[in-house]
């Protein structure tokens, strides 16, 4: 359920975000419609209005199919993790190709007209620079040391700790730790980068520009410090007492408000976006003396790329509190290139890893003087002099059980768990099959059963057997 | 004060970016202690190398237009007096434009006129500060 709500949230969140994106693209703004500077006039033109509502028609059409489609894309939830993972993969792919090429296409059209019109507008080449507006962005609304005591947060649970070292020994426990510091690190580098990239002139008036930076500085800066407060409180109320044999209660519920707060965070975030937009939008239109540079000829579509400009990344033309790389610098392009690679890399890794994790059976062999436990992800060997005793079970234990690191779905559990008064254990257990191992050991607990209820008592036997030799 | 840069000039970037302050100044369109952009502030707004800015900032604090202070950054002089220092330069400088105007077909009286113009559009702030 709560992997359901979670990825139902992300793809929600997916769908509005990429909808609000291409939709603010198709509507004209400081005088450019689907990125192509033009002059009022040709705004009004019959040529362009057309394009604009070929291009509102077209992102309608498909994002409503790619909504649609998002539907079975769900629904693969019931089966198969690996393949839903696989599917969603594609689905959010697509939610962002199809618009971008509508967008590309329009783009192309509409930059072809403006060439055949020779509709030029402002000046071109042209950089502008307010030395005030450019001085006041420096200042900072907040001092940074509220991220130092966002991190001070995270150690908190530390604090509450009976024993520290106990805490360190829980994988999830200091992945989670770990992840909460990092993000911490994020949201410094947000405030610190946003505060010290390029500064857009929007008018003549250094009024009007002061006013529009110290609103982007008041907005997100302290949107920043209030997410990073935030997200440390989130991870604290996961990680409250995590190392602590009782943490499997109130787990579930630890993670809902987790999400809930991440939830509360992502829309916090959007609306801050939203309302710079909406304030600049009235303070821009008291402006009597605007500053309009055609930029077109570096704009491929959405991507940037200037080889006179030695920026690597600056502001989206679209999105004024976005940010976008130069690719015609080195690092902008193998940034983007090199990010793309690890995403798609992540990505097909995953996707076989789990595919294992679904498709590969469970064997457990039994050796000279080990018994070897394969699975798709998770193998083990134990020594048989270890073993304690072997137990025949009908059903696993009605006792609450954490995932550590593995998979937990509908039909298997597989790799390292946390169970109620008996501490770390390790689970090959398909959940629809009747009978079960219990191996105990000197250092852990391994459930393990096979398809084959037949091949399971066997297993059975025949290690009860090699323990009494 | 708005700078503005042309990238299709001939003129370098730090060339041009010295005379717009310098204009500014006389403009009164900087004030005596006003602050500039930090180089590398400068650098990211206009989307060059910081030894570009640097380049510029060196020379303005050279000809006295600029103080570097390490805490303050770069801030605009109070005026000084020095038309002994700066006598040799305009003369060179007036000669270049004296010949370009004349070989354009400008008139003795329509080119003083024309600096006259220029030179009322100057109200230095420093001067005062």
């Amino acid at each position: 359920m709560i992997f359901f709500l979670t990825m139902l949230f992300c793809s929600i969140t997916l769908v509005v975000a990429f909808y609000y994106c291409f939709y603010v693209a198709g509507k004209e703004k400081k005088q450019i419609l689907l990125g192509v500077t033009l002059p009022k006039e040709a705004l009004e033109s019959e040529e362009v209005k057309a394009i604009a509502k070929e291009y509102n028609k077209k992102l309608n059409q498909s994002m409503l199919i790619l909504l649609l489609a998002g539907i079975p894309v769900h629904m693969a939830m019931n089966g198969y993790i690996s393949i839903f993972l696989i599917v969603y993969t594609v689905w959010g792919v697509l939610l962002y190709f199809i618009p971008n090429e509508i967008m590309k296409k329009e783009n192309r059209k509409l930059y072809k007209l403006k060439r055949q019109n020779e509709w030029i507008i402002g000046e071109t080449k042209t950089i502008y620079v307010d030395t005030r507006a450019s001085v006041m962005a420096r200042k900072y609304p907040l001092s940074s040391l509220h991220f130092l005591l966002a991190g001070f947060i995270c150690l908190l649970p530390l604090y509450a700790s009976d024993n520290v070292g106990s805490f360190f020994k829980q994988d999830m426990a200091v992945v989670i730790f770990v992840t909460s510091l990092f993000t911490k690190v994020v949201f410094f580098l947000l405030y610190k980068g946003f505060f010290q990239r390029s500064n857009k002139v929007y008018s003549h008036d250094t009024k009007i520009n002061q006013k529009c930076i110290g609103l982007r500085r008041n907005i997100l800066g302290n949107c920043f410090v209030i997410l990073s407060y935030l997200d440390s409180i989130s991870f604290v109320i996961m990680e409250w007492g995590m190392e602590k044999e009782s943490y499997t209660n109130g787990f579930a519920e630890r993670i809902i408000i987790f999400c809930l707060l991440q939830m509360f965070e992502m829309v916090f975030l959007f609306y801050s976006i939203f309302l710079l937009e909406k304030r600049k939008k009235e303070i821009l239109s008291t402006d009597k003396s605007p500053i309009i540079v055609d930029e077109d000829e570096y704009w491929k579509g959405m991507y940037y790329y200037n080889p006179n400009d030695k920026r690597i990344f600056v502001q989206d033309r679209v999105f004024d509190s976005n940010i976008t790389f130069n690719m015609a610098h080195p690092v902008g392009k193998t940034t983007v290139y090199g990010l793309a690679a690890i995403t798609i890399i992540t990505m097909v890794w995953l996707s076989i890893e789990v595919l294992r994790m679904d498709f590969v059976p469970y064997g457990m062999e039994i050796k000279e003087t080990t018994v070897s436990f394969t699975s798709g992800g998770y193998n083990l060997e134990v020594d048989i002099e270890d073993i304690k005793q072997v137990t025949l079970l009908e059903n696993l234990p009605d006792k609450k059980l954490a995932k550590t690191n593995g998979g937990a779905t509908d039909d298997y559990l597989l790799g390292k768990f946390r169970m109620e008064d008996m501490g770390n254990c390790y689970m090959y257990v398909y959940l629809d099959y009747p009978l079960l191992l219990q191996i105990d050991t000197t250092e852990t607990t391994i459930f393990f059963n096979s398809k084959n209820t037949k091949e399971t008592e066997q297993l059975y036997k025949s290690l009860s057997k090699r323990i009494a030799q | 004060m708005i700078i503005r840069l042309e990238n299709s000039s001939d003129i370098p970037i730090y060339v041009q970016l010295r005379n717009q302050i310098v204009m500014g100044i006389g403009r009164g369109e900087l004030k005596a202690g006003e602050s500039l952009p930090t180089v590398r502030q400068m650098a990211q707004d206009i989307g060059v190398n910081t030894m570009t800015v640097n380049k510029t900032y060196q020379i303005l604090k050279l000809e006295g237009y600029i103080e570097i202070d390490r805490r303050k950054g770069a801030t605009v002089c109070a005026v000084k007096d020095e038309t002994a220092i700066i006598q040799e330069k305009l003369e060179q400088e007036l000669e270049l434009l004296s010949a370009q105007a004349c070989l354009k077909g400008y008139g003795k009286k329509e080119f003083l006129e024309l600096c006259s113009e220029m030179f009322d559009k100057m109200n230095p702030i420093a001067l005062q500060g």
